[in-house]
């Protein structure tokens, strides 16, 4: 395997990376989040295709075996050796957890994987022993600890790289205080910690004073004290699930106390999913939260106090049954390493109610159905690392307590004879690209759900 | 007849199941994702890697087809199935890169209007 350094933005590479598991985490509930501690380096050098496919891996399987809870990403640094720097990534999870005897087969399945085929473009992702190979080919390891079954897990890696310079036009200056936002004050009410944690550290360092709390009630009470002792704030961001009220009650509730406040709703969900149909909120903030879009709304709202309203989403059309994935309830895997791809099939399932888990390659896919109990994997034939054909022999090959899952081809080549190779190595099912939604649909119908088998 | 920069009736029936945002958004994506593609060709083509070629063309031709952009879809498929030969017809690359640039200058328009 090659590894090659060029200077890159450390933040765009891991927003890009949280990027591309957001949609299943928003899909989930689960809070997703990225936390830079102390001073980390702006800009590094190193291998930034091979970093992101480590950190792509170790987050979309974080949020594979999370069913409620967080999923948070911090990275730390340390001065190293001749002027680099040490950067040490860990994805923490609330999910399935792992056994001391998982913990100890956790990178051997596969070592022997053909690790030498190419670089694979954008966001995809590697198996476990791959990505651990890569950590240490960028100087450094792989680990992972768990408290044990159903105690959450912490994937950790650590790499070496050169510090860099940015080039200026690239560059947009986030660091230290901000004149527009210093000396501002922020009321923030997230019942998660993680969250709070991050608001009130960024606002922190450029210039805002934060406060936060994880009750409404407090925050309502600070809002309504007597006018001696009552705070004021320039702006409140509000988390929409919290247990005590959510963030649209909340939200009423300050704007008759406060109705000049402007008000930010920190949520996975857009203005209409979340229900504002009272337009409350004068912005939104997606999760996992950006650093730049942080800054711009906070700018905007700050600079034009009340003034921004929310412009109303465009609605999509579509054409697909919503209801399909209630009657008929499945748990997909989704195997295929083109983010074009990806994007399209998940949406086409998501648009029949279908929450998809994604592999980006054959190996992940192994590991994936080994782990968890899936009805259909949705297999691309053409992929790196371990191809689509490879990957159902292995499947085939675990034994009796995986025998139920379905297996349909993704295949964009259409050529003869392709469809009775799929079906030798132990596929069920076969299905053209580009992919066509009464094809799809057809597939999805075959396959016989949980409860029926 | 050659065939079509971009056909219609595929990129009609792929807004109509996506959603018309949506196909926005893959459009922006497959921006992305396509010079890597592009590049890759070169470079396995230059380095003599064979699979690499062979992998970068077909996720080219795959994405091409999604839009109906059976044009830039039919030069990446000769590619893929004539492996690092077909790259060394002089201007085959070439030819690739400019069907992309006019795929992509049509996917554009379609997106904004």
């Amino acid at each position: 395997m090659d590894i090659e350094s060029h200077p890159f933005d450390l933040r765009e590479c891991v927003e890009s990376a949280l990027d591309l598991v957001s949609t299943r985490a928003t899909e989930k509930q689960l809070d997703i989040a990225y936390v830079f501690e102390g001073d980390v380096p702006p800009a590094i050098g190193t291998d930034l295709t091979r970093l992101r496919q480590i950190l792509l891996n170790l987050l979309a399987n974080a949020v594979k075996f999370t069913e409620r809870g967080e999923v948070v990403l911090t990275v730390t640094s340390a001065p190293a050796a001749n002027g680099r720097v040490g950067l040490t990534f860990a994805v923490r999870d609330t999910g399935i957890g792992l056994s001391a005897e998982g913990l100890s087969r956790l990178f051997k399945s596969f070592s022997q994987a053909d690790s030498s085929t190419t670089r694979k473009y954008g966001g995809t992702g590697l198996g476990l022993a791959i990505s651990r190979r890569l950590a240490e080919l960028m100087g450094g390891r792989m680990w992972a600890e768990s408290e044990g079954p159903g105690h959450g897990a912490v994937f950790s890696f650590a790499i070496e790289a050169s510090l860099a310079d940015l080039p200026t036009t690239r560059r947009r200056d986030f660091v230290g205080s901000q004149p527009e936002l210093e000396g501002k004050r922020v009321l923030i009410v997230d019942d998660n910690a993680t969250n709070r944690r991050i608001l009130a550290l960024q606002a922190g360092k450029w210039g805002m004073v934060a406060r936060d709390t994880e009750s409404p009630a407090e925050a309502l009470s600070w809002l309504s004290a007597d006018a001696a002792t009552r705070e004021s704030f320039d702006l409140a961001i509000l988390d929409m699930h919290m247990p005590e009220m959510d963030g649209l009650e909340l939200a009423r509730r300050v704007r008759a106390l406060a109705p000049k406040l402007p008000l930010v709703l920190f949520s996975s969900l857009g203005r209409r999913e979340a229900g504002d149909v009272e337009s409350l909120f004068n912005a939104y903030l997606a999760k996992p939260l950006r650093q730049s879009q942080l800054f711009d709304t906070l700018v905007n709202l700050l600079a034009h106090e009340g003034v921004a309203k929310p412009a109303i989403a465009k609605a999509a059309a579509p054409k697909l049954d919503p209801g399909m994935a209630a009657r008929h309830p499945l748990r997909i895997l989704l195997a295929e390493d083109n983010v074009v791809n990806q994007k399209l099939a998940m949406r086409l399932l998501q648009q029949m109610g279908y929450r998809a888990d994604l592999a980006s390659n054959g190996i992940e896919a192994v590991e994936s159905v080994e782990r968890q109990a899936y009805d259909v994997v949705l297999m691309d034939v053409q992929m790196p690392e371990l191809d689509g054909l490879d990957a159902t022999r292995r499947i085939r090959a675990l034994g009796p307590a995986h025998e139920g899952v379905r297996i349909v081809a993704m295949t964009a080549n259409a050529m003869q004879g392709d469809r009775e190779m799929c079906m030798e190595a132990g596929m069920d099912d076969y299905l053209t690209k580009p992919i066509r939604v009464e094809q799809l649909v057809e597939a999805l119908h075959a396959v016989t759900t949980r409860e029926a088998r | 007849m050659a065939a079509p920069i971009i056909d219609a009736a595929t990129f009609a029936e792929l807004q109509a199941s996506a959603g018309e945002d949506f196909v926005g958004e893959l459009i922006d994506t497959f921006f992305e994702e396509a010079p890597t593609m592009l590049a890759e060709l070169r470079r396995s083509a230059a380095a003599a890697e064979a699979e690499a070629f062979r992998r970068a063309a077909h996720s080219l031709k795959s994405n091409a087809n999604t839009f109906g952009a059976l044009a830039l879809g039919a030069l990446a498929r000769e590619l893929e199935l004539g492996g690092l030969d077909s790259a060394k017809a002089a201007d085959a690359l070439a030819r690739l890169d400019e069907e992309y640039r006019r795929a992509a200058a049509a996917l554009a328009e379609l997106r904004g209007g």
